[in-house]
């Protein structure tokens, strides 16, 4: 029914329309949400970007003292902190872009870095 | 004697947009799952009119559903209001293009469907962009795009198929109808 009434201008309207809806879908959802690279700030400022797929523990040294980060398969997580709370390391991991991680006493802070930061209250 | 003289012309863009206005609030009052979905349906109309009379008819139709539609409801000078304008007016430019383009290169003229794929799709694309450029400034926003397109052009096919009816049976079970208002 519908293969009748199609003309040969309506078909190439039609396979543009999918060759953009493809090239809408790849461009917008392609991108992973993960982000492969986290900054560490000490104090505010900036310390060192980080590549989040080269799995090692790091040492930063803060204003209380040695903040310990383990980066793991693209995500990154605080193991020991010289705090009294731990709030940073029992935030646990984190892996999307946008998201942070911060240790407040010992003022280092931890924020995946990506090319489109998750839409949340802190980057709105 | 009346002061203004109405044309033929007229009184096919009156009761076309009547029609169209109808449908429009009919619609609106359906449930979406997603803000700025809708069947457009009143978009046929839209359609059916730049088949049969040209695209100034269309003009006409297209923005009095809009304009008179918004007043009926309540949303006239609202965001929704600016997102319907907005993608009216893109879908009318797109049509525009559409048809110098059918008639000027007719071996691949732009049926029914096409129009109204066409129609659907910029539609979206310009309630979208207003939406983003007045409203929600928000990059995120963009992830939302391609499932509004693809909805766009399935709701388009549609009404495509249901505006090449609705052209067919005008033209060949009422000769008298099309006769008075051609």
């Amino acid at each position: 029914m519908l293969g009748q009434k199609l003309t040969t201008g309506d078909r190439l309207l039609l396979a543009l329309a999918v060759i953009s809806l493809g090239a809408l879908y790849a461009v917008y959802w392609g991108q992973s949400v993960y982000g492969n690279q986290a900054a560490i700030a000490i104090g505010g400022k900036h310390w060192s970007s980080i590549d989040l797929y080269q799995d090692r523990t790091i040492d930063v040294e803060g204003k209380l003292g040695i903040s310990q980060l383990e980066v793991k398969d693209g995500k990154i997580r605080f193991i020991s902190s010289p705090c009294d709370t731990k709030q940073c390391i029992h935030q646990g991991w984190i892996h999307q872009s946008g998201e942070i991680v911060a240790c407040v006493p010992n003022t280092i802070s931890v924020r995946i870095l990506g090319p489109d930061p998750r839409f949340d209250t802190m980057n709105f | 004697m009346s002061l203004i003289e109405s044309s033929k012309k007229d009184h096919i863009i009156a009761w076309l947009a009547a029609l169209a206005i109808t449908i429009h609030i009919i619609e609106s009052a359906l449930p979406t799952p997603l803000p700025g979905v809708k069947p457009g349906l009143a978009n046929v109309v839209t359609l059916v009119a730049l088949l049969l009379w040209g695209w100034r008819v269309a003009v006409w139709i297209s923005l009095l559903r809009v304009l008179v539609g918004s007043l009926l409801i309540g949303t006239f000078l609202t965001p929704t209001f600016f997102l319907s304008f907005s993608g009216a007016c893109c879908s009318l430019i797109a049509l525009a293009l559409a048809q110098t383009w059918s008639r000027k290169v007719p071996a691949i003229a732009v049926g029914p469907v096409g129009y109204s794929v066409l129609a659907a799709m910029m539609h979206m694309l310009g309630q979208f962009l207003a939406a983003y450029w007045l409203f929600i400034p928000h990059k995120a926003l963009f992830h939302l795009l391609p499932v509004l397109m693809t909805l766009a052009l399935i709701f388009g096919m549609v009404g495509g198929v249901i505006a090449a009816r609705v052209v067919t049976n005008l033209n060949s079970n009422t000769q008298s109808l099309s006769k008075i208002l051609r």
